[in-house]
């Protein structure tokens, strides 16, 4: 390239980005304007369940674009790759310069901590997608962190219950050996002492591992009457090929990570009668006329999948949808009752109090009842249900 | 001593995964001296290309294709005012390689769909990336150091997985095995597709030796990346050297990921995970033999059995561990440091 | 002056530092941290090592540091030393690995060991809080502020890191440029040159594993307690990769390329966050191809780097005195030692395996002459050359040097008197011809790493300069002193390769068929040369195939023959033995 063609190049690519630079939001709105700000893994480790997540605030975005509220609607998106350094340099941005009144991040845990920090310092609400207990919990300590889904806790607790009620007494699990994994077997080690279950063997598998034959094997020879997995696709679909192939014939309970359409096509036939923990978007077509979450799911799903392709709609992309609306919906209060929203500070902590005292809020993961104890606001028995797979789908289980 | 032997056998079969990306790799080595860390997107793109035909879409491959086509071609566009004649020469070849291409998906997917015609379109797109890289890449500056070359192999890597991400999203995708079922040996299930990848590595190696050894091409190409002055002295153009050497470790990834997709499931990320695995055995042969490379990987998935086995949350630690002994071992064999000449 | 440069490039950082918005203060934090890691990474490249799985150390650094402050109550402060330690000592195994391991080898060891590191990391849950990380790392407090991520102190923040990268590069350059470093140099180009001059270099490669490794542990030590929190995502492969793209985008010729490299890379990253923000929905991710696209195309245009192509239009570094020669090249041999051979072989065999190179070889370098050593291609001379200059060993028989045996390791050689040049020219590039012949000087020298890197070498590396100087002098390229080496033709080359053993003040100068590939008036130069050093005291063994120059300039001629000695004494009776005419120069030949 000749040189006066690279100095071209430069300069255009100079004016390019400084044409792109976010301008000041302190333009003069008719409307008060509320801002959202929006950290997911779109890239990276955890691209498979931000993505989703991604999709569902994206089609938010789209929808509230041309809402008819007496306030607009901002989301700025950023992808932090699954990188807890790029999550706390992206809500940074969001807090410091994008000036967000609240932020939903992040995918995983260990992003969702880094941020903690920063959160906190500026006082701005945020809502988490992660699914240790750890990142919200205890609430003195996260005042300004909640969750619009079920944690891990809740998910293992309900396991724990379905081994119960089958009456197994040794249980043998295998673990991913991401953070996804390490929160919820700490969930589990910290649950199990109160069980009549007994942990015969715990194995760690990688959601991207070529071969899953020899903890396999070892479950099998610790002779265990269930075994629990806990790890996403293709991993939960590979460990439980292994398990059968080992000769292992009993029950097997998943978790939420292989509650997805995926989970199903990978296991074709080899995944019937698995017990899968899901969150109620996949069963909503089952739920009962009288279920309080059946409308909202309804709609999420016909929107969802219009927009994405039939059958889409998942775990992940519900688990995008509630902060979201939520979000929205305070928001809405605290113009209609006439509060000043134009003060950044004021508006966060506004956001902040109405969250937290928000009642039976219907949402898409659950219907949420927040209090200055409980950032979660969940009942086990209404966020996590229980399912089988039959004839290639997932069909709820009766309590 | 039951489970030992299962845990080798199991490991043996395991090793197979990376037998072929191994092969590449040190056929890409010795033919052109860049160690390519981009090596393991071909198999990727073998694996994701082949989902895509089985399940009766467009595979966005051909689209990278035909872009990266044009972008090789873009230098020779001015010429199309300047001189049609020679415009038409550059262009003709790639044109033919173009309606090859589109020729075969279109079979593929309307005239005679299935498991072989796949394969055989998937190994011709992929295998057509791998020149089409190798222009846009490396030829710019055949000179650079070694350093540099592996950086730029970074770089590629970046793109490739960057854009299959975009392309083909997160999700991972089952591929039907092209032999269903398998064997069961001392207890263990080894399944005829693992037996078909070995099968098919050591055909290769033979392939790979004769053509190296016993053909002037072969020859040629390793001419060209010993001394690239000497080897233009002969007549032999090192960018063709070149290109074809990346063509050839492009098809043979882009067919260990078509049969390594049936086991592990198809997604974006197996690039990775196997080429490091195919790596650590491939240097088991310093990265210049085939059979050692071959022995590598099965010396990799014994280990890996075994340590999964004995502790599966450090097993990667004490494999990659364990590799820099044998390294030891084998570098020691390459001779002490001699004084000069 | 080349010190606008970097003082502008301070500036620019200092007044970003202080004025920009918050935000992009931590933005700078984040690249001053990346860049402290680089030069390490740099220094490690120059002693021709690479490491694939750097940021591990970057890990072990930040974990240490971490644990240890919040666990055990360290102040943060010595938390930095702590990490740095220990990214230290985690690095010395390797430093021995990387001794034996050749080719390919190294840099997939160095992968390898990156990544066991990391998986340790991710699964010593107990100890290290797994996947998840753990939180809650106390921060580092300047004057009653709390510099981390919950402080708000930006700005403070940011200018303690870039004081540390200020003084990293100062004097990682300053240990570029000094005794130690030019070992360093030396080991990445021509490790046998290295050793033929006194440097070992088992100790330099092992140095540098350890000071790059501490460098990244430091670094990764003020990312934790930065950012009040770590987890092992921020220290895989990926982040290996990064900080290699930081150096090899930099530059890897000065420790400022590690500043230039991490900040292009934050400037990166943070364009393509803005531009594409908004399209990711819409198209997907597209960062990393982004950011992929741009290094290929990057490294593509300038392989070595943005400092390879600012470094050409800077002023050339000004030497700092003005050198005054003496002109004694020789070192003058007592009277009463006048007739006791300087270096003698007794009866040397050398066999390799089952082949016999060297057949009872005896012979003696009387002092104050020049000794020839010639014949046929495959008598042996290369064998013989090589156990005079104490390289090899010979399989029995023995080497006196002044009457003493010549012991010990290759590079305890030069200290018993020998210095030599070399058949292909060895001269280390990136450096000036003076610095080339300064390295002759290596072994008269003692100035230690430490001292090299904070500046206490001054009156030796002044003393080394003018030694090299006169050593130039000697060989008459005074006027080339201060040009690259690689800009000279191949007849100075090797001029400055005889100033470069002249140079270590030897007893005896080895000169290995040091007119190969000169042209005629070149010869004669050279010719002139080796006059005037005996005439000066100095001794010399020529190995020469070209026997115009070597009846020219010998006094004596030694001609070897199948590994055997064929003719040994007075050059011209040599010279017309019919066996010496017969087995090597032949009839016709004035």
């Amino acid at each position: 390239m000749s040189s006066r063609s690279g100095r071209f190049l430069m300069s255009a690519l100079l004016a390019a980005t400084f044409l792109a630079l976010p301008r000041p939001l302190y333009a003069q709105q008719s409307k008060p304007e509320l801002r959202i700000g929006a950290v997911l893994a779109a890239s990276g480790g955890a691209a498979s369940i931000g993505t989703p997540e991604r999709n569902a605030v994206a089609l938010l975005q789209e929808r509230y674009a041309d809402a008819d509220l007496p306030f607009t609607v901002k989301i700025v998106l950023y992808d932090d790759a699954s990188d807890p350094t790029k999550s706390t340099s992206a809500v940074r941005r969001l807090v410091q310069e994008d000036k967000v009144h609240i932020v939903i991040c992040c995918t995983t845990t260990p992003s969702s901590a880094a941020v903690l920090e920063t959160l906190t310092a500026s006082g701005t609400p945020a809502i988490t997608l992660a699914a240790a207990a750890s990142v919200v919990e205890p609430a003195s300590s996260h005042h300004e962190v909640f969750k619009t889904s079920a944690t891990d806790r809740l998910m293992v607790a309900r396991m724990l219950e379905e081994v119960g009620t089958l009456g197994a007494k040794r249980i043998a699990v295998l673990f991913a050996d991401d953070s996804y994994g390490d929160s919820g077997l700490a969930a589990l080690q910290s649950l199990l002492p109160s069980q009549p279950a007994q942990l015969v063997a715990t194995e760690r598998v990688a959601r991207n591992d070529t071969n899953f034959t020899p903890q396999a094997l070892r479950v099998r020879q610790a002779n265990p009457d269930i075994v629990y997995i806990h790890t996403y696709t293709p991993a939960c679909d590979l460990a439980q090929e292994a398990l059968r192939r080992v000769g292992y014939t009993g029950p097997i309970i998943q978790s939420q990570g292989a509650a997805s359409a995926a989970f199903l096509s990978l296991g074709g036939r080899g995944v019937e009668g698995t017990i899968v923990t899901v969150a109620p978007v996949l069963l909503h077509d089952q739920l009962p006329a009288s279920d309080p979450m059946k409308a909202k799911l309804d709609e999420f799903v016909r929107l969802y999948d219009a927009k994405f392709g039939a059958g889409k709609a998942d775990t992940y992309s519900a688990m995008g949808w509630d902060p979201v609306n939520l979000a929205v919906k305070i928001f809405g209060d605290m113009v209609q009752t006439g509060k000043d929203v134009s003060d950044l500070e004021a508006t966060r902590r506004g956001l902040r109090d109405g969250i937290e005292a928000t009642k039976n809020y219907v949402g898409v993961s659950g219907v949420f009842n927040f209090s200055p104890t409980d950032h979660v606001g969940l009942l086990p028995k209404g966020a996590v249900l229980l399912s089988t797979v039959k004839d290639g789908r997932f069909v709820l289980l009766p309590n | 001593m039951d489970t030992y032997l299962f845990l080798g056998i199991d490991g043996l079969t395991s090793g197979a995964i990376y037998a072929l990306l191994a092969l590449s790799l040190v056929l890409v080595q010795t033919a052109t001296r860049v160690v390519n860390i981009a090596q393991g997107e071909y198999l990727m793109l073998g694996a994701m290309t082949l989902a895509s035909l089985l399940d009766g879409d467009v595979p966005p491959t051909l689209g990278l294709v035909l872009a990266g086509g044009l972008l090789c071609l873009a230098p020779d566009i001015a010429a199309l005012w300047t001189s049609p004649r020679r415009f038409v020469r550059a262009a003709l070849p790639y044109c033919l390689l173009a309606a090859l291409a589109l020729t075969l998906v279109y079979i593929t997917l309307h005239v005679l769909p299935g498991t072989v015609m796949s394969m055989a379109t998937t190994l011709v797109l992929v295998t057509l990336t791998g020149p089409i890289i190798y222009r846009l890449s490396v030829r710019p500056k055949l000179d650079a150091d070694a350093v540099v070359l592996v950086i730029v192999s970074v770089g590629v890597q970046m793109v490739v997985h960057g854009l299959a991400l975009i392309l083909w999203g997160a999700e991972p995708r089952p591929v039907a095995a092209a032999v269903q079922g398998g064997v069961v040996g001392a207890g263990v299930f080894v399944s005829w597709q693992a037996v078909a990848i070995l099968v098919v590595a050591g055909l290769a190696t033979l392939g790979l030796y004769a053509f190296f050894e016993l053909t002037l091409a072969g020859k040629a190409l390793r001419a060209a990346s010993v001394s690239r002055r000497g080897a233009q002295l002969c007549g032999i153009a090192p960018e063709r050297a070149g290109a074809i050497s990346f063509a050839l470790g492009a098809g043979l990834s882009a067919l260990g990921g078509m049969l390594v997709a049936p086991l592990v499931t198809a997604n974006v990320d197996i690039g990775f995970v196997v080429g490091l695995k195919a790596f650590v055995g491939a240097t088991f042969g310093g990265l210049v033999t085939y059979p050692l490379a071959l022995a590598g990987v099965a010396l990799v998935g014994v280990l890996d059995s075994f340590s999964a086995y004995a502790a599966s949350g450090y097993r990667d630690a004490i494999v990659f561990m364990l590799v820099i002994p044998i390294m030891l071992w084998r570098s020691g064999r390459a001779g002490q440091w001699e004084g000069d000449r | 002056m080349r010190q606008f440069f970097f003082c502008a490039l301070a500036a620019v950082i200092a007044a970003v530092i202080g004025l920009a918005p918050a935000y992009y203060v931590s933005l700078t934090i984040l690249a001053g941290i990346d860049a402290l890691a680089a030069t390490g990474l740099i220094v490690l490249i120059q002693a021709g090592q690479v490491s694939l799985g750097h940021a591990a150390y970057v890990g072990l650094g930040a974990y240490a540091s971490a644990i240890l402050t919040r666990d055990v109550g360290l102040t943060p402060w010595l938390g930095l030393l702590a990490g740095a330690a220990v990214a230290a000592l985690a690095a010395l195994p390797l430093g021995f690995v990387a001794l034996k391991l050749r080719g390919t080898y190294l840099p997939l060891a160095t992968l390898a060991w990156g990544m066991a590191v990391y998986v340790t990391l991710v699964a010593a849950t107990p100890i290290t809080g797994g996947p998840s990380g753990f939180d809650h790392v106390p921060p580092l407090r300047v004057a009653g502020v709390d510099l981390g991520v919950a402080g708000g102190a930006e700005r403070g923040c940011a200018a303690l890191v870039w004081l540390l990268v200020l003084l990293a590069t100062v004097s990682l350059a300053r240990l570029l440029r000094s005794r130690q470093g030019r070992a360093l140099r030396a080991i990445r180009h021509h490790e046998a040159l290295a050793v033929a001059f006194g440097i070992n270099p088992a100790r330099v490669k092992i140095v540098a594993f350890v000071l790059s490794a501490a460098l990244a542990g430091f670094a990764g030590a003020l990312y934790a307690h930065q950012a009040q929190f770590v987890s092992p995502a921020p220290f895989g492969l990926g982040a290996s990769f990064t900080l290699l793209i930081v150096v090899m985008l930099g530059g890897i010729g000065h420790p400022v390329g590690a500043v230039l490299g991490a900040i292009t890379v934050a400037l990166t990253n943070l364009t393509l966050q803005t531009v594409f923000s908004g399209l990711i929905s819409r198209i997907g991710p597209v960062e990393p191809v982004a950011f992929g696209l741009l290094l290929v195309v990057l490294l593509l245009k300038w392989p070595g780097g943005i400092w390879s192509a600012l470094e050409p239009h800077l002023p050339p570094r000004a030497r700092r005195q003005s050198i005054r020669p003496s002109v004694l090249c020789g070192r003058p041999a007592t009277d009463a030692r006048k007739a006791e051979p300087i270096l003698e072989l007794r009866h040397v065999e050398k066999r390799f395996g089952g082949l016999q190179a060297l057949c009872d070889v005896s012979l003696r370098v009387l002092p104050q002459a020049i000794l020839g050593l010639i014949g046929p291609n495959g008598a042996g001379k290369s064998t013989a050359f090589n156990i005079m200059s104490g390289l090899s060993r010979p399989t029995s028989g023995e080497v006196l040097m002044d009457g003493r045996c010549l012991k010990g390791r290759p590079w305890q050689v030069i200290g018993q008197g020998l210095a030599r040049t070399f058949q292909h020219v060895k001269l280390v590039e990136g450096m000036s011809v003076l610095e080339n012949v300064a390295l002759g000087a290596f072994w008269r020298g003692n100035a230690g790493w430490i001292a090299c890197l904070i500046g206490l070498d001054r009156a030796e590396e002044a003393a080394t300069l003018q030694a090299a100087a006169a050593a130039l002098a000697c060989v008459g390229l005074t006027a080339q002193a201060d040009l690259p080496c690689s800009s000279l033709p191949l007849g100075r080359q090797r001029l400055v390769e005889i100033a470069r053993a002249i140079a270590a003040a030897p007893a005896l100068l080895l000169l290995d068929e040091p007119a190969a590939g000169l042209r005629a008036g070149e010869k004669a130069a050279l010719a002139a040369l080796l006059q005037r050093l005996r005439s000066e005291g100095m001794t010399i063994v020529l190995v020469e195939h070209d026997i115009d120059l070597v009846m020219r300039s010998v006094d004596r001629l030694v001609v070897l023959n199948t590994g055997r000695v064929l003719a040994d004494g007075p050059a011209l009776k040599v010279r017309n033995d019919p066996r010496v005419i017969d087995a090597y120069i032949g009839a016709g030949v004035a």
